[in-house]
């Protein structure tokens, strides 16, 4: 595939698997049928699911999805290292506790700006925590690692919570937010966080330039000019922000946020700016596509969408990883 | 040329390096070091390892923060100077060069016209003209699409000096950037430093080969300890005596070359 093609490539590839995601499931609709009820016409029935289900779901997978890419190919640009992303660094998992939280304190029930609200949070602290360890360290392995704690750390304070929580906690409201799930999610649900990642979006847009900068190293991106620590920053937040906001919608999904910029880069030159919008675009398409596997699996209990993620994911991590033993001092 | 054309620079640009002290915790690494660096100067610095070399070279850039001192570049404190007015008016060559991925030699050396806007999306016809002298004079033009990760060491080390000339800075800072080179690597970059200071540039450069800096460098300053204990041409201060001083070695000077015999 040619440069040039890449975007436009990959913006056709979103609207054929949204599109395709609206017309595959339990219902077997026709193109003919969707595109009635796309414009609200036809069978009741038809627009019901539609854009009560499918295409919400749909689109939440995508936008899940985008938020996961953009921090990942961002946070990845900003540690210069390709295993950066929101599920390994534990930013995820610390997003979902700040959802669980105050879900299982009954603070939701305030507004529904709460729960984004808190997964934000927790991933802005996480996010932090990891950049501030990435200036102290510098070591890939030891960052991962800090990573992997952090997570552990996180699973187990959920845990904990669930133990301690007032409320009845069910097993099953655990599992969506380790595990990542986009059933059920209404245009209201989108609504509440597309404010956070509007402005997620729109800050690590403005760290592109430096992202290219910092493929020279630290110091030497400071000498041509960059400002550091205001990049440092602005990425922390802007991916602190996709992050909690993807996991307010969709809990904790891995490993997308690896593979999508991983692919793309070869088709951008390794330049870590021009990695952000196709891998926004491509992470989406492959959301929307696990979560279409997800719903036309033949299992009894419908499989989560974040473990279809993680099957894919994980040997993809493995295997990027292996690639760089040389690198990796 | 037209590099003094450039809105950070101009043909009278001065670094002026005045009684800085840098510390961490309690220890000194760099103390009261004063020293300026004048267009046409090419000025080595030279001292054992750990004698405050890189320290004195960021604190000049402004990177690094000082207990007492200014860094000054034509009477303008740089710890003043946004980091893009900054990175006009001095490139720099940091010791570590560590590519963080396989970018293409040209996209690299584009990287030196950050602080003018360009990106590889974005490129002016200026920043055009200063990419390619840069990489002409480095003699890299015929590696201009290869990936980063299939260049020989040599080839990567002027990758770097064409990025940092290609910022057209009147003034250069650069720590070893002869580190890891054959002897012929070395020569190489050092001509293409002494023909940016023919061009009217000032180049403040730390190396580890005094044999190096003695035939080459217009002026040497000696650090020891954070201190700056000599500065001057090399005629006049590289001697047997302060060899033995800073470096602790046994060496026999003679019109300018110089024969390390023993450690002492």
């Amino acid at each position: 595939m040619n440069q040039h093609w890449l975007i436009p490539g990959l913006i056709s590839a979103a609207i054929i698997s949204v599109l395709a995601a609206c017309f595959l499931g339990a219902t077997p609709m026709a193109v003919g049928r969707i595109i009635s009820a796309l414009v609200r016409q036809g069978d009741q029935s038809d627009v019901t699911i539609l854009w009560q289900i499918r295409l919400p779901r749909a689109l939440a997978a995508f936008i899940v999805g985008a938020a996961l890419g953009t921090s990942g190919a961002a946070l990845q640009g900003l540690l210069r290292n390709p295993l950066a992303e929101p599920g390994i660094l534990g930013v995820s998992a610390s997003a979902s506790l700040g959802a669980t939280f105050v879900l299982y304190y009954g603070l939701a029930a305030v507004s529904a700006w709460v729960v984004p609200s808190a997964a934000i949070l927790g991933a802005l602290l996480a996010t932090s925590l990891i950049t501030f360890a990435a200036i102290r360290v510098r070591s890939v392995v030891t960052l991962i690692l800090v990573g992997v704690g952090l997570s552990s750390f996180s699973g187990a304070m959920m845990t904990l919570l669930m133990n301690l929580a007032p409320n009845p906690f069910s097993l099953s409201d655990l599992i969506n937010w380790m595990l990542g799930s986009v059933a059920n999610r209404s245009f209201v649900d989108l609504a509440f966080v597309a404010p956070f990642l509007l402005a997620g979006f729109a800050i690590l847009f403005t760290t592109k330039r430096g992202l290219t900068a910092l493929t020279l190293g630290e110091e030497a991106a400071s000498g041509i000019g960059l400002d550091i620590k205001r990049q440092r920053i602005l990425v922390v937040l802007g991916a602190g922000l996709l992050s909690g906001a993807a996991v307010a919608v969709a809990g904790a999904i891995g490993f997308v946020g690896i593979i999508a910029p991983h692919v793309v880069r070869p088709f951008v030159d390794y330049d870590p700016a021009r990695t952000l919008l196709p891998s926004a675009l491509l992470a989406g398409v492959i959301l929307v596509i696990a979560d279409v596997a997800v719903r036309l699996a033949p299992t009894s209990n419908e499989l989560k969408l974040g473990v279809v993620a993680a099957l894919i994911g994980a040997p993809a991590f493995v295997w990027i990883a292996m690639q760089r033993r040389a690198a990796a001092a | 040329m037209d590099r003094h054309a450039a809105p950070g620079g101009s043909r009278m640009t001065k670094l002026d390096v005045q009684d800085i002290t840098v510390e961490v915790g309690a220890t000194p690494l760099v103390k009261q070091a004063s020293f300026t660096l004048r267009p046409g100067e090419l000025v080595a610095l030279v001292g054992p390892n750990g004698a405050g070399k890189t320290s004195l070279l960021r604190a000049s850039l402004g990177l690094e923060l000082v207990s007492t001192g200014i860094s000054q570049v034509n009477g303008r404190d740089v710890t003043a100077l946004s980091p893009s007015a900054r990175a006009k008016a001095i490139a720099y060559l940091p010791q570590q060069r560590p590519l963080a991925w396989p970018s293409r030699v040209r996209d690299i050396a584009l990287l030196g016209r950050f602080a003018y806007g360009a990106s590889p999306g974005r490129i002016t016809a200026r920043d055009q003209t200063a990419v390619s002298a840069a990489m002409q004079k480095t003699d890299i033009g015929h590696l201009a699409d290869r990936r980063a990760d299939t260049l020989s060491g040599g080839e990567l080390a002027r990758v770097h000096i064409a990025r940092a000339l290609a910022a057209q800075a009147p003034i250069l800072i650069a720590d070893e950037p002869t580190a890891a080179l054959d002897p012929r690597h070395q020569l190489r970059v050092m001509d293409v430093i002494k023909a940016y200071v023919s061009d009217g540039g000032a180049v403040l450069v730390v190396l580890h080969d005094i044999i190096l800096a003695a035939h080459y460098a217009s002026r040497i300053i000696w650090m020891q300890s954070g201190r700056i204990v000599a500065d001057g041409p090399p005629q006049e201060t590289l001697t047997t005596d302060r060899m033995a001083d800073v470096f602790g070695v046994k060496a026999a000077v003679s019109g300018g070359t110089l024969r390390v015999l023993e450690a002492l």
